[in-house]
Parts: C-alpha cells; structure tokens; sequence
C-alpha cells in the first residue's frame, strides 16, 4: 500500500493532466502492471472525477441547452415545439412546469451558493494567509490583523521553576525559567505556530495532520506532527539546539530569503540538532535521553571498552540524514562521564583541564572528534553542546556550569 | 402552431416513490418532452462524464444527441417503458459508439477502456439519487476542514499546481501533499456508497478495500 502511496501524488498530477510526456508513459506502465494498481488508479480518479463532475454538471444552463435542443430540431423538423408556457393554456391537462422551473430555480441558487462559499473560504483562507508569515511579523502587524477571533500572547517564565503550558489543541508546552514565547490563540487552521523568543521550552506537540506544529526560533524553525521534542534557544549561547524524543521533527531555515542551513534536516527520536548561530552550521546528533547530554555520532571503536559500538554504528545506518565525516584518525569516547573526558583530554592535549566534578556530575559522553581537531574547539564543542562556560587563563582551560 | 397532441393514457404522469416525473406513456407531448428534457439533462451529463470519462462539452453533445434521438422515436415506444432507463440506454450507446471510432483521446492504457463496458437497467440508479448524491458531494466537500478543502479546490478546479497551490496558501508543497491526501481520503470515506454505487456497474466490490 506504501507503494501505492508514494505513486498518488503522480497519479493525482496524471488525473488533472499536469504530468509530462514522460511521466504519463511511468503512470500508464505502472496501472497496466497490476490490476491492484489499476483499481487503485480507477478509484482515485473517480473520486476526483466524481467532485468535478458535479461541479461542472451544476454549470449548466439548462435554457440553453433546451434553446438548442430547439434549433436542431428546427433543421431536422420545420416545425418548432412551442414553449411550455405558451403551451399551457391549450393542454388538455394542467401540466405546470413545477419540477423545471424548481431545478432550474434550484440550479441557480445551488451555484450562487456554491460560488458564494468559494467567495467567502477565499477570502477568509486570504486573511489567514496574510496573518500567519512567519514568525518575523512584527507584534503590531499581527494584532492590525482584520481576524479579530485570534490574539497573540506572550509568556515568560519568571517563576524559577519549569511553567507548564496547555494548548487548545491539546499539545503542551514545558517552558523553562527564564524562557520567553509568543502564540496565537486560537492557532489558525492550517498551522500551529510557535516563536521561542528566548530560553528553552519542551513540546509535547499533539498529533493533528492537517496542522503542522512549528516553533521558530531564531533562524530556524522545527515542524512536527504530532510529537514530543525541546528547543533551547538561549541567548548568548553559542548553539540553538533542538531535541527529540518522541515522533518525527524536520528544521528549516527560518527565513527562506536567507537560507542558514543548506537544507532540512530530519530528526529522528534520539537525534539533536546542535545549530552554531555564528558559523551557520547545523550538526546532528545523538542524545542520551535520559541526561540530555549529547552525543557526537561515532563510527569506530578506540578507547574504551564497553560494548555501545555496535549499537552505535548500527544506528549510523539507521539515519542516512545523517552527514558523514570525512576520513582521519579519531578519537572516540564511549559513554564516559564527562569528567574522565577532560582528563583523558587534558593529557592527549597536554594541557590542563580545570572543572568542578559537581557541575559535570551527571554529563557522560559518546563521542568521537578528529586527532587533529585543535583542543579549543573540541572543548568548546563539549561545553555548549551541554551548556557549559568554557573560559582560557594562558594554557588552562575551565569549565563551570 | 404544432398541434400534435397525442392522447396520453390515464397513468400520463405517475410519479414514482422519490416524487419525481415519470412518464409511463411515451406518446409524449411536446410539453412534456421539455419537462423530461430539463429534468434528466443534467444527470445524463454527469452520468457520461463520469462513466466515460468525457470531457465536459463532449458530454453534453452526447446528451443532446441522446435527446434527440428520444424525440425521434418517441412515438414508437411501448407504453410502461420508462423513459429514464431508454434514455441511459440511448446515452451508453452513444458513448459506446463514441469511444469505438476513438472520436475520443482517452485515458491511453488498453486496461482502462477494456473496463468501460455497457450495463443494463442498473444505471438507472443514478438518476434517482442524483440529487441525493449532489447534496452529498456538497456536504462531504464543505465539511472538508478549510485548509483541505482550499488545497483541493486549488488543486482539482483551479488547476495549480502544488507548487502554485503552496505558494497562494503560503505552505510547503509537503503540506500541500499532505492536505490533498488526506482530503481525498475523507471524500472517498464519505462518498463511499455512491462511489459504490456507480461502480456496481463495474462489479468492483473489492474497491471497498481501498475506500
């Protein structure tokens, strides 16, 4: 049925005759091989026929037709028929024309309405659009809006504590401390969109097909179905970084005029997408879901023993979305805690590694960089990607929450 | 003035149990013919369009041939013939005879026309419920949520391409893709039944799997 699937939008192209040449001969080869394929063709056409028929069959004009109806006639037989008004004195028998004029009555008013409603969804689809650009709108262009039935609001969270969040549509949202949005409520009927102004939130997002969940922050923007997931988009920070846990994300640019990231990125549970305001660069990576901490994907085995290398690689080929690495010599640290990872670092290095074991308790790491990755940079990739301060006295580095 | 008003019989003008029209006796007058013109027109329309995939102008030349051909021979049918079942009739063998001498460009696959055969009195079932299954198409595609519903008309009447129809309605062709699928699943959950019941004439019961 997938298959099927995949072919529909083709097929549907095919039914409203916008394929090529060459795409009739694919859609035609494809119904003649199966006669699956072909009832299933046959069906969707029907229902797409079957609308359009409708509709057109409600165009007609029935005076018109019946005028000439008349003419042929008039060449095939002098003789015209006479009108049914004129008609109705001499009959025998009352033969009002009741169900003629009811259809035709009927007839038109049915197209009014119909072509009324078209008006009316028009229109209100057009302000809709107008209203929901993304998310760089500015505050007061939204609120001029002629939609009067949506508002949008602004929330900080300024309690200290995590702030829970409940949608209308039923999706929820954790915003940490400190953690600024901004939404429309009601959100409009095709989407659902979010601006994490400041700070990190969590988004138990509720499934709704029709309506994409997007949340925008900063220059890029994060789409999901139906799906639990976190941005953190801290200000200062180096990295905005989006993560998942649950269902199916993808990350676009924001503004599509300035596209930062060079394409969308796919996010499966599991995955993070670790984006560098600065560099313009997105990476993705793995999460442990249980600390948060994220991982650098790896793909070979090295220093420690354990036995997560093999999981590792196989869910290499799980995410083809996945960029790979060029070649070179790495070095590859297997879920250590993030402690004993500055210290093995600080003596492959040679330098020293100041940090205090209560901020980097709970971190542990997988991961792997390149040999000749300057130190500097591997550190700094450590500490944002789990929010930590890196600062450099001389030769010493230090590391604090 | 034309004066040929043949007697009608007692039953002229019985109406059958959804109230419409219809004659039992075709010794016609004329000013019946005209009701029963305007009445089955339209249905006649949307029966060959959508049986044989006519486009839109051609069906309508076949219905007016149709007519005519009714008008012709009026006179020569036995009484307690329904004029709705001739009529369909007329219109098949029309089509039928259309298609034969390809005066049509159709769907090109050989599978797909095989399929179009003729049926007997079953499509009479169309014109009874046209009505019916009108309405229902006009329910089904209002109760579509607006954004599916906008997508399909774009799409289906307007004849955008996703592309076009993502950029009007200012979402990803993704989405686009998305809605259209999903609005084509509700109509057809909808429509099932008459869908059902216009392809009887094609024996497909096992499309019940796919609606």
């Amino acid at each position: 049925m997938e298959h099927k699937q995949q072919f529909e939008h083709t097929l549907i192209r095919y039914i409203l005759k916008q394929t090529s040449e060459k795409e009739n001969i694919t859609v035609l080869d494809w119904i003649s091989a199966d006669s699956e394929n072909l009832l299933y063709y046959e069906n969707l056409r029907n229902i797409l026929s079957l609308i359009a028929v409708k509709k057109e069959t409600e165009s007609i004009n029935l005076d018109f037709e019946w005028s000439r109806f008349r003419k042929s006639l008039e060449k095939a037989d002098p003789a015209p028929i006479v009108p049914i008004e004129a008609n109705m004195e001499e009959n025998e028998f009352d033969m009002p024309d009741k169900s003629g004029v009811k259809f035709r009555k009927r007839n038109m008013m049915r197209a009014v309405m119909v072509a009324a409603s078209l008006i009316v969804v028009m229109g209100l689809l057009f302000l809709y659009s107008q209203l929901n650009i993304s998310g760089n709108r500015s505050l007061s262009k939204a609120r001029s809006s002629k939609d009067n039935a949506s508002v949008l609001i602004t929330r900080k969270n300024n309690t200290g504590k995590p702030l829970e969040i409940k949608l209308q549509d039923g999706s929820e949202i954790i915003l940490f401390d400190k953690a600024e949005l901004q939404y429309k409520v009601p959100f409009t009927d095709i989407k659902r969109d979010i601006k994490v102004l400041t700070g990190e939130a969590s988004f138990i997002v509720a499934g709704d097909v029709t309506r994409p969940f997007t949340v925008y922050s900063g220059d890029i923007s994060t789409t999901a179905l139906g799906t639990r997931f976190s941005i953190a988009n801290i200000a200062g920070a180096k990295n905005i970084v989006v993560r998942l846990f649950e269902g199916k994300v993808v990350i676009k640019s924001n503004d599509s005029a300035l596209e930062k990231l060079d394409r969308d990125f796919y996010l499966l549970p599991g995955n993070a997408l670790v984006y560098d305001r600065f560099n313009y660069t997105a990476t993705l990576v793995k999460f442990d879901t249980s600390t948060l901490a994220l991982i650098i994907q790896d793909d070979n085995n090295s220093k420690s023993g354990t036995n997560k290398n093999d999981r590792a690689s196989a869910t290499t080929d799980e995410q083809p979305s996945i960029p790979k690495r060029a070649g070179g010599s790495w070095y590859m640290f297997n879920n250590q805690s993030l402690g004993r990872v500055f210290e093995q670092l600080g003596k492959m290095y040679k330098v020293e590694i100041v940090f205090n074991k209560a901020d980097v308790s709970k971190l542990y790491f997988i991961g792997e960089f390149n040999k000749s990755d300057s130190i500097d940079a591997i550190l700094e990739q450590i500490t944002s990607l789990n929010n930590l301060k890196l600062f450099k006295q001389d030769q010493k580095f230090i590391i604090s929450k | 003035m034309w004066n040929k008003c043949l007697p009608m019989s007692a039953d002229h003008e019985t109406k059958n149990e959804t109230g419409e029209q219809q004659s039992n006796d075709l010794r016609l007058n004329d000013a019946v013919f005209e009701v029963i013109f305007r009445q089955y027109f339209i249905p006649l329309c949307a029966y060959c369009q959508y049986k044989f995939q006519f486009d839109h102008d051609l069906s309508k030349d076949t219905v007016q041939a149709a007519l005519m051909k009714l008008w012709e021979t009026r006179h020569t049918l036995s009484p307690g013939t329904s004029v709705k079942a001739y009529l369909y009739k007329i219109v098949i063998n029309l089509s039928l005879d259309i298609i034969k001498h390809e005066k049509v460009k159709h769907d090109n696959s050989r599978a797909i026309q095989q399929k179009i055969t003729a049926e007997g009195p079953g499509d009479g079932i169309m014109n009874s419920d046209f009505r019916q299954l009108s309405d229902a198409i006009d329910k089904a595609v209002a109760e579509l949520p607006e954004s599916m519903r906008m997508v399909f008309v774009l799409c289906r009447f307007e004849g955008l391409k996703y592309g076009e129809v993502a950029s009007r309605l200012n979402i990803s062709v993704k989405t686009v893709e998305t809605q259209m699928s999903r609005a084509l699943y509700k109509l057809r959950r909808e429509l099932s039944d008459y869908l059902v019941l216009f392809l009887i004439i094609y024996s497909f019961v096992n499309l019940f799997r796919y609606l």
